[in-house]
């Protein structure tokens, strides 16, 4: 009986006040203390990725630094490096910070996939800007590429 | 009470046929998440001008020699220094958010309080700082549209923004073009940041005050807390982006 009253109280909640539904009805950690065993269980797993985010952030100014000073590194691996570690960053935040990780699996994807439209955004805009210099350079193919020393 | 369309079969537990969301998320929530892959593709959009415009540049000012000054340390050549502490004041208001969250879930009143008012502080912090940068900036000559006039400009007064072969390397009209487009992308796309973070502490002040008032308390669940976490996470996950492709490649 208690089940089915619950049923009614969801069933006009989706109709009318969907937030107190999903927010309030099916909210798994509602009655949840918040110095409970498990609450401080996901809060130590905060400070844990703040503190990768901390390490991976000091990597890149170490590396930003090192370049200052003249690392051997060539400019393609280093801007590599740097993308690597911006995008697991980026993934850190949208998973456990966005708690996006929690969310059902569609709902990841719906959010998710729209991005796959950068990667032909930015290959093909940088490949764009690429071609415009080297047609600059060349006044438009008419004179021999001369390829602007790495300095970096 | 709203009424309740008793003809729609709910027995049946297929997630698809209607009478529940298949996402198990309310409408809000999802339309701020759908909100911020719009506006992902807006920051997306201003980077990768960005880049193009790099690429088709032979020279670009080198970040380790355009801010490589702090507050109170005068003339002192610190690269870097200053935005990694921008940097972290981000990532720490971001994280006192998420612990906001962590509370209103568990309808700990006392601790959504707390963490909210730490994050309100974290984003003040963070746009005194993006101010001073800018004025700095400003008072060394750089704005939209600076560098654009031949007839005012000399290579001298680029000196500062770039790195020494670089600077030898490069004509008057390169050196012209590439810290015009440096600065303006820099003011662009950091001003529509600073956009964000300060529409953010717009609603997380809201946020705050509603909490005080015992709004979502008596509303039995912390949702808002949650939508405006999630928007001020994005401003965040921007600036670890904008990080990256201003200050360090």
């Amino acid at each position: 009986m208690a089940h089915h009253n619950q049923e009614e109280t969801q069933l006009s909640l989706y109709e009318g006040d969907q937030s107190a539904l999903y927010s309030r009805e099916f909210n798994e950690h509602r009655y949840e203390d918040v110095k409970s065993e498990d609450s401080k269980k996901a809060i130590r797993n905060i400070w844990k990725i703040t503190l990768w985010l901390a390490i991976i952030t000091l990597l890149e100014i170490g590396q930003g630094l090192w370049n200052y000073a003249g690392s051997p590194i060539p400019h393609y691996l280093s801007v590599t490096l740097f993308v690597v570690m911006t995008l697991i960053k980026a993934y850190l935040i949208i998973k456990i910070f966005m708690h996006l990780g929690d969310e059902k699996k569609p709902f990841v994807y719906a959010i998710a996939l729209p991005m796959i439209f950068f990667i032909w955004f930015i290959i093909g805009l940088l490949a764009d800007g690429d071609f415009w210099l080297k047609m600059n350079k060349t006044r438009g193919n008419s004179l021999p590429l001369v390829e602007q020393q790495d300095v970096k | 009470m709203v009424q309740v369309d008793t003809t729609i079969d709910h027995s049946n537990n297929e997630k698809w046929v209607g009478g529940r969301s298949p996402f198990n998320v309310a409408y809000g929530k999802i339309m701020i998440w759908f909100f911020l892959v719009s506006d992902a593709f807006t920051f997306g959009a201003f980077l990768i001008s960005l880049g193009t415009k790099r690429f088709f540049s032979d020279f670009w000012p080198d970040p380790d020699y355009v801010f490589n000054s702090s507050p109170l340390t005068g003339d002192a050549n610190l690269p870097l220094l200053f935005v990694s502490i921008m940097t972290f004041i981000l990532i720490l208001s971001s994280v006192t958010m998420v612990l906001a969250v962590h509370s209103g879930r568990r309808n700990d009143h006392k601790g959504v309080v707390r963490w909210l008012l730490l994050t309100i502080l974290g984003g003040a912090t963070f746009l005194s700082c993006q101010v001073w940068e800018w004025v700095h900036l400003h008072e060394a000559g750089a704005w939209w549209g600076s560098f654009t006039n031949p007839d005012v400009v000399t290579k001298e007064s680029l000196r500062a923004f770039f790195n020494p072969t670089d600077f030898e390397a490069m004509t008057l009209a390169q050196g012209m073009e590439a810290a015009t487009s440096f600065f303006n992308y820099f003011f662009t796309i950091t001003g529509f940041h600073g956009l964000h973070v300060t529409v953010g502490m717009i609603l997380l002040i809201t946020a705050f005050v509603n909490t005080n008032n015992g709004t979502y308390a008596r509303r039995g669940h912390y949702e808002m807390v949650e939508k405006v976490g999630l928007y001020w996470h994005f401003v965040d996950l921007v600036w670890v982006f904008v990080f990256t492709f201003y200050y360090l490649v």
